[in-house]
């Protein structure tokens, strides 16, 4: 299906580079992006962790180009899709794209649905948008093999959102996102308002897709749990910067850390450890209204040195495990 | 032997539905010590919000019995439920709508004392215990005249907790006090509730859905499925021991950041969650487990199989 | 100085507060000021303006534009406007404030009973509704005021019942809203009476829209009284009214435009006083709104 297969295998379907987004309302500015740099490759499964208000969601709304209009403002940096940058694209380009080549897949899906039409005209509005070529008879059956795919009876078609749970519902809004095979996938949160035994299926069910169709996806979730579990690759979110990247491998590994994801670790209770008291990160989120000059996280920050408050830090990288920290500036070389 | 703090007695809640009776509490029997935490853990709908608010009377009860201090609340009248009150509370999972938004927060904290201690305390009196529970729950002194509004989630239920704890009570309900809110928010949150437990001698019921929570902060646990107590044990006892399908399915299901949990055996329960409406007598598990045979589609029991370990399984009798 | 505002803060309740707020919105308080005025030169009218001067017709000086001895003018009959505009407010004014109110407090109750208690109340009382509101206001007011008998008491009465079913509708939505509010069950939880929880914690959070649907309705209300008197029910010439003094001089108006303009000006200052009021009162209780 994918048309315009001369893209390399090894290179990045989505390099996001030094971008900066801002809302402005009228009191004041907020800082959502600021230098968000993040790599996406062909069919990886890349988590996206950080708190409320991190800009986790700003961040795949500004791949699509759905930023909220005359708020949300790109100021600086580029999204390289294959080799157009998607932010000197026309509208038209965009329309081709969103759906097609990417999908996105809201936290919500009691409203990502629409009520009064049945699940199967939903999920063929897809492909008769992206695929007007196809004839009738192969719209539905790619509908059939798409439902059942996602563990929905094809006969189940003609029945309306309400019908379903919200696990069902939550697979129905996958289906949709993933009939017209795209190459990327964003789910914003997409099993947080589901049971974890749906979690656990859902996400199951997102890897064998995901293996069908070599499908990247960029999984956007607060839980750190479900990021071990389902990715390849973590990247951590604080203050609209990616603060540390890895293999799932190297970040939970719990070796070399971000301050930042330290303290996130240890907020979690644990399965396993049988520690009295849970280590909260001290003080509050940075506000996004004025961020501090240094390093976004040196006022919560347990190693916190003059130079963290003076300087933003610099990457520091060793075998593709990346950390924004002054900490680790010494050991570069 | 002492008397639980709370305990409950083949407690029923069912409600009319068009469809017929929607069995969302159902023979429930459970007991929490004074000082102790009951951690009640199930998925949604599975009817442990509705468990705590029959406990409270905020709706009322089908059929059984409550018990506080050993005496059954549910046949009290509005003075005496007003002497329970003084030591039953509860604090609400939803931050934002848990709160009067047109109140300040000093009106919102003083407001219970004066409705169970009336005009016993003069307007100097009150301010300090306000301020006192406000230090005490984590919340600035300046804080007293913002309105809800402009406090984030953590210091929303900050003030919920101050506004359960102001009358000193003797056990609190916490219908999914951490949900949420962000992870180390939550941390804060969970810390602040075992340290209040410990310095007041506090007992919780603890209702959430998130299975490291319950192990973090419970000492007995509950797990319900659909209306009915699956499995109760001691928490160390219940994850290590899980005898109950449903308890396993839901063990392995948590996803978890430890990378040797990666590879572990899941069990996945079959199927979608049946329908509570006028469900069929027995296991409400039945039509999910791999294990099921004709005795679990006609008889529910919980029974004791170890010590302080309840499972309503056949495979156990 | 932070300090001492937190003390005086600390010790007001949330009544004290909504007044203090309320004191605070600059557009309510013209609408208080311009609202007083009108209320004494009204009551205060028979101290300056003898009653007489309304009714003594004088047709030698008909359709005098203003001048000294009548600031308003006069009518085709030769009376004083600015008396009969003065006199006339009484029932204007205070027939439509009356009205108002009754519709208020009554739609509150019925609207609030409904919503709160719920079940086969709720049935009920909004079927009783639903059968009112197929019925047009104003037929409704004329229905009850003929089976009531003519009268002011009796024209308020009806004309407050043909807008009850309103007010009850939107009472009751708002409140079924905030009856599932966790805060009304915590309210419970120590031990609030429903009369309270209604007080406390439902009102100040439904009002805003209630309070605003009833200053909107006055200015209709005052004009229903006029088309009602136009009808011959309620109020009888030479009862003077704003709304029948526009009436009577509608053939007049082209060539003497003031005999519309002052009872219409009236009107509208009235309506607008109230609605500043009404939006302040909506704001003062929301503490969102900065001022």
């Amino acid at each position: 299906m994918v048309q315009d297969n001369k893209l390399n295998l090894q290179e990045h379907l989505l390099d996001i580079s030094n971008l900066h987004v801002q809302y402005k309302t009228d009191d004041a500015t907020v800082y959502a992006l600021n230098g968000f740099n993040l790599q996406v490759r062909r069919g990886e499964k890349i988590g996206l962790v950080g708190e409320t208000g991190a800009g986790k969601t700003t961040m795949a709304l500004s791949v699509l180009r759905l930023l909220p209009e005359k708020i949300g403002k790109v100021t600086a940096g580029s999204i390289l899709y294959g080799n157009d940058n998607l932010l000197e694209q026309n509208e038209a380009f965009m329309l081709g794209l969103r759906g097609r080549r990417i999908s996105m897949i809201f936290q919500d899906p009691m409203t990502s649905l629409n009520p009064i039409v049945s699940v199967g005209n939903q999920i063929m509005e897809v492909l008769d948008l992206h695929a007007p070529q196809m004839s009738q008879h192969e719209k539905n059956e790619r509908v059939d093999r798409i439902l059942s795919m996602v563990g929905i009876p094809p006969s189940r078609k003609e029945e309306f959102p309400y019908q379903f749970s919200g696990g069902m519902k939550q697979r129905i809004v996958i289906a949709m996102a993933l009939i017209a095979e795209p190459e990327l996938l964003l789910a914003d949160e997409p099993t947080t308002a589901l049971d974890v035994t749906m979690q656990a299926q859902i996400l199951d069910m997102m890897s064998r897709l995901k293996q069908q169709f070599n499908t990247a996806v960029v999984l956007i979730t607060h839980d750190l749990g479900v990021v071990a579990e389902f990715c390849d690759r973590v990247a951590v979110v604080y203050a609209g910067k990616v603060v540390e990247q890895g293999t799932v491998e190297q970040v939970f590994a719990r070796v070399r850390n971000h301050p930042y994801t330290v303290g996130l670790l240890n907020c979690i209770p644990d399965l396993e450890s049988t520690a009295a008291r849970l280590v909260p990160i001290p003080g509050q989120m940075a506000d996004p209204t004025q961020l501090p000059a240094g390093c976004a996280f040196a006022d919560r920050c347990i190693h916190c040195m003059d130079i963290c408050r003076q300087e933003a830090p610099k990457m520091y990288e060793q075998d593709g495990h990346c950390i924004l920290c002054h900490l680790f500036k010494e050991r570069e070389d | 032997m002492t008397i639980p703090l709370i305990e409950t007695v083949g407690l029923n809640k069912f409600f009319k539905t068009p469809g017929g009776m929607l069995h969302a509490v159902e023979n429930i029997n459970l007991k929490i010590p004074a000082h102790k935490t009951l951690g009640v853990v199930g998925e949604s709908g599975c009817g442990k919000s509705t468990l705590g608010r029959a406990i409270l009377r905020l709706t009322p009860v089908t059929s059984g019995q409550v018990f506080f201090e050993g005496k059954n609340i549910l046949h009290y009248g509005k003075s005496d439920m007003k002497q329970v009150y003084r030591d039953m509370q509860m604090i609400f999972q939803d931050p934002y709508s848990s709160l009067n938004p047109r109140m300040t927060i000093y009106n919102l904290i003083s407001e219970p004392v004066r409705e169970l201690y009336g005009g016993s305390m003069s307007r100097t009196e009150m301010a300090d215990r306000v301020h006192q529970i406000m230090e005490l729950c984590g919340l600035p002194r300046r804080y007293a005249n913002s309105y809800p509004h402009e406090m984030d989630g953590g210091r929303r239920q900050r003030v919920g907790l101050a506004r359960a704890m102001v009358i000193d009570p003797k056990f609190i309900i916490c219908d999914e006090p951490v949900s949420a809110l962000d992870v180390s928010v939550q941390a804060q949150i969970l810390n602040l509730l075992m340290d209040l437990q410990e310095q007041h001698g506090l007992s919780y019921m603890f209702i959430t859905h998130d299975l490291c929570v319950v192990r973090h902060i419970s000492d007995d646990i509950m797990v319900m499925y659909m209306g009915q107590a699956v499995e109760c044990a001691g928490k160390n006892e219940l994850f290590a021991n899980p005898l109950h399908p449903y308890t396993k399915a839901l063990l392995s299901a948590i996803p978890t950041t430890s990378l040797s949990r990666r590879n572990r055996i899941r069990y996945m329960p079959k199927g979608e969650v049946s329908s509570p409406v006028n469900p069929a007598p027995g296991c409400r598990f039945a039509p999910r487990c791999p294990y099921a045979s004709e005795k679990c589609k006609a008889e529910y029991q919980l029974r004791e199989v170890g010590p302080n370990h309840y499972v309503a399984c056949h495979m156990f009798d | 100085m932070e300090n001492q505002k937190t003390q005086c803060f600390a010790e007001r309740s949330t009544w004290q507060l909504i007044a203090f707020r309320f004191s605070k919105n600059r557009l309510a308080m013209v609408g208080v000021i311009v609202l007083g005025l009108m209320i004494m030169a009204i009551l205060l009218a028979p101290l300056y303006m003898p009653y007489d001067e309304m009714i003594r017709q004088d047709v030698f000086n008909k359709l005098h534009p203003p001048s000294a001895q009548h600031p308003l003018g006069t009518d085709e009959l030769g009376r004083d406007l600015l008396a009969r505009v003065l006199y006339g407010g009484r029932i204007s004014l205070f027939g439509g404030m009356a009205t108002i109110t009754i519709a208020f407090v009554a739609g509150c109750i019925i609207g609030g009973t409904a919503g709160f208690v719920g079940g086969k109340v709720d049935t009920v009382l909004m079927r009783i509704i639903d059968m009112l509101m197929a019925i047009p206001p104003v037929l409704m007011a004329m229905a009850i005021l003929t089976a009531l008998g003519n009268g002011l008491v009796n024209l308020i009465i009806s004309l407050a019942i043909s807008q009850i079913p309103r007010f009850a509708r939107v009472v009751r939505s708002s409140v079924l809203t905030l009856r599932g509010m966790e805060y009304v069950d915590a309210a419970r939880c120590y031990g609030c009476n429903s009369l309270k929880i209604i007080i406390r914690h439902i009102l100040p959070n439904g009002i805003g829209p209630i309070v605003v649907a009833a200053t909107l309705t006055l200015g209709q209300i005052i004009l229903s009284i006029s088309s009602m008197g136009f009808l011959g029910l309620g109020v009888a010439p030479p009862t003077p009214e704003w709304g029948t003094i526009i009436s009577e001089n509608k053939l007049n108006l082209r060539y003497c435009p003031y005999l519309g303009i002052a009872p219409g000006i009236c009107i509208c200052l009235v309506v607008m006083a109230v609605n500043f009021i009404g939006d302040g009162l909506r704001d003062a209780f929301d503490p969102k709104t900065k001022n």
